[in-house]
């Protein structure tokens, strides 16, 4: 490993987001807000939290799990957003490829980088939630002990969550940096599938074993997925202990140890996983080499004969095989459950993969090679944004059609409605956010929330 | 001493290069031809940074994508210039010199700024420069310490033509202890700096020869007709 070209990558890379005064300032402003969401009101007078139908009694320590548990949750995603958005990685891509440097090298610059990204976003929700926790803080009697408390807690967890995203944004971004959308599409993938199903438990990420056991000694572990502050009115529990700071309690020692196991773990796994060395980056038009766009008709003549409407439904159709495989599944699945939260699932996860392709060719079209189809045109982009619009409001119904006539047999106007708002909204906010630079890492964000709202059952279909 | 041997690769449908073979011990030779007969291409599997589909392209008996893992062995500048980066043009070439492994970084990246007439450019911004001053980034790059083997994929296109003739000027001093391999469509100066051409042609064999067997209207014909 040359670690001198590995510290001068991370150093630079954090200077170009530095560089960057709108976009830092736009990452510390979202990620103190998201501090600020994320912790309930302790001083509400409604419960904003519950266990067991109970209010938790809010400590430093339970407002740091909560704040370090958060961040975790959402670790990887916020990362990948923040490195998208900060630094161009399409660039950076164009650097490795003739730095001739082995992939190694760079996929150590590139985690250093991002996990001191991630320590700086996780310090930015730190300290949104510290203006939730500050009344917490005061009624303990010793301002800067609870402090302490809550800081250990929250960094205690946080530091894993950095470190995991680090991994998976070094590698995925020397395998996936021209193609924004995909890249956060597969961190979600791994992120849902590999992380929460194979390495959640075994290495403790959300801190079940030692953090939980002390803060809700009397909890089944099992309550505690991800996401389980927004569930958890339904989960059984107690009331919350008050536990001293981190250190000073028994088994801490062994918490923290592993904790720094993990992030080097997570070092060493970007390590061996950065693969070959990167090939300097060539732009070419993947399209033509798809089985299925050219099942559709030669690529050309698809475009000549129908226009931009067969420019749309190209670009659309260029998924790699396995995104279409996965969404015939799905759409199978939609098909035979229909109307049973099965086919919730099956419609929100095709949606997902689906309108990862939208930003692409939306943003394709606001600020690149698309755009010189339609700058001769005296009609301007309008034109353009009609048709990507209805072409995805129509693709999408397509996609939900089961579902729609499952509804519809079922006299559920309510879902139908639900239905056809989201029909409406996607196309709107795609078409609207790719006029923005980096819009389309934003959309895939959107787009993904909505994913897992749907998969994990939060975005029912409502009754009526 | 750079071997390609019966070389061929497809894009797609499309045979791109075929069986092309020749050596190059030494010196700067221009790759000529019109657009689409394979000049990036063939770059590209020279430097290590594709793989032929037939054939094996060789510096001194080693695949070159073995070759440029060497600290220095192969420098590369591709024609993609999309370096929208906030770094500035010295810390861009100090970033390569260690990820290259190079020592004394600053001397090297002064050095090669001297050669190509970009002292006054290193505190600017990458995203601040044009599209010349990015394709000159890019060839500063590949010169980076001392090469033996420099590929350049148009180093000169987008350049105004002063600094144009400074680089091929620059090209023949390495050439003097190098081999370099430069694609251009900069015919007039291919004929005045290169030691020889190797021109392609579509469905014509690629044909290598010392500069002075071409006239600048047989190599304007031919890459007329591409």
């Amino acid at each position: 490993m040359r670690s001198v070209g590995a510290f001068t990558l991370a150093r630079l890379m954090m200077l170009e987001a530095l560089r960057r005064p709108r976009a830092v300032l736009a990452t510390i402003m979202l990620a103190l807000a998201a501090g600020f969401v994320i912790l309930p009101n302790p001083g509400a007078p409604y419960a904003t939290l519950t266990f067991h139908r109970q209010p938790l009694i809010y400590t430093p320590a339970v407002m740091g799990f909560i704040t370090g548990g958060e961040f975790v949750a959402f670790a990887i995603l916020l990362g990948v957003l923040a490195m998208s958005a900060l630094a161009p990685l399409r660039a950076w891509r164009c650097v490795f490829g003739v730095a001739a440097a082995p992939s190694r090298s760079l996929a150590v610059g590139i985690w250093i980088a991002a996990f001191g990204l991630g320590l700086f976003l996780l310090s930015c929700i730190f300290g949104g939630a510290l203006v939730r926790a500050s009344t917490v803080l005061s009624a303990s009697g010793d301002w800067w002990r609870a402090l302490w408390i809550f800081f250990t807690w929250a960094y205690g967890l946080g530091v894993v969550g950095a470190a995991v995203a680090a991994t998976i944004a070094s590698v995925l971004t020397l395998r996936l940096s021209t193609r924004p959308a995909l890249l956060m599409g597969a961190t979600f993938i791994l992120w849902v599938v590999v992380i929460a199903a194979f390495v959640e438990g075994p290495i403790d990420i959300a801190g079940q074993g030692f953090a939980l056991a002390h803060l809700f000694p009397q909890e089944n572990r099992s309550s505690f997925a991800m996401g389980f502050i927004g569930g958890a009115q339904n989960r059984a529990g107690v009331a919350s202990h008050a536990v001293g700071a981190l250190p000073a309690v028994s088994g801490a020692g062994q918490f923290l140890l592993a904790r720094a196991a993990i992030v080097l773990a997570a070092l060493l796994a970007a390590f061996v996983l950065a693969g070959p060395r990167v090939r300097p980056l060539v732009m070419r038009s993947r399209a033509t080499t798809h089985v299925l766009s050219g099942s559709l008709g030669k690529p050309s003549n698809l475009s000549a004969r129908y226009g931009l409407v067969g420019v749309v439904v190209r670009q659309v159709w260029s998924v790699p095989p396995w995104a279409v495989v996965l969404l015939v599944v799905a759409l199978a699945v939609e098909t035979m459950h229909a109307g049973d939260p099965i086919s919730v699932v099956a419609l929100g996860f095709a949606w997902g993969l689906y309108m990862m392709r939208w930003p692409e060719l939306c943003e394709a079209f606001e600020h690149g090679a698309l755009r010189s189809l339609v700058q001769p045109s005296v009609l301007g982009p309008w034109p353009v944004r009609f048709h990507i619009s209805v072409g995805i409001a129509v693709q999408m119904a397509v996609l939900a059609l089961p579902l729609a006539i499952a509804l519809g047999g079922a006299g559920r106007l309510h879902g139908l409605l639900w239905l056809a708002t989201q029909i409406i909204v996607a196309p709107l906010l795609c078409v609207g956010l790719a006029r923005l630079r980096g819009g389309a890492t934003l959309f895939s964000l959107v787009a993904m929330l909505w994913w897992y709202l749907m998969i994990s059952g939060n975005a029912a279909v409502p009754m009526g | 001493m750079l071997s390609v041997e019966r070389l061929g690769r497809r894009e797609g449908r499309l045979q791109i290069l075929e069986d092309i073979s020749f050596t190059w011990p030494r010196g700067v030779l221009a790759v000529i031809g019109g657009n689409g007969t394979g000049k990036t291409t063939l770059l590209r599997v020279i430097a290590g940074a594709a793989r032929p589909d037939a054939g094996r392209t060789l510096w001194n008996g080693v695949p070159t994508s073995r070759a440029v893992r060497t600290a220095g062995k192969i420098g590369y500048g591709p024609q993609e210039r999309n370096l929208d980066l906030a770094i500035t043009l010295r810390e861009f070439l100090g970033l390569c010199a260690d990820l290259r492994g190079l020592r004394e970084r600053a001397a090297r990246t002064g050095a090669v700024a001297e050669e190509l007439g970009l002292a006054k450019q290193l505190d600017e911004r990458l995203a601040d420069l044009s599209g010349g001053g990015r394709r000159k980034a890019m060839t500063a790059q590949a010169l980076l310490g001392a090469p033996e083997l420099i590929v350049l994929d148009e180093p000169t296109s987008e350049v105004d033509y002063s600094a144009s003739r400074r680089f091929w000027a620059a090209f023949q001093g390495r050439g003097k202890s190098a081999a370099l391999v430069i694609s251009t469509h900069d015919v007039e100066l291919a004929l005045s700096a290169a030691h020889s051409i190797l021109l392609l042609q579509r469905g014509v064999s690629a044909r290598l020869a010392p500069t002075s067997a071409f006239t600048i209207d047989e190599l304007s014909h031919a890459i007329g007709e591409g």
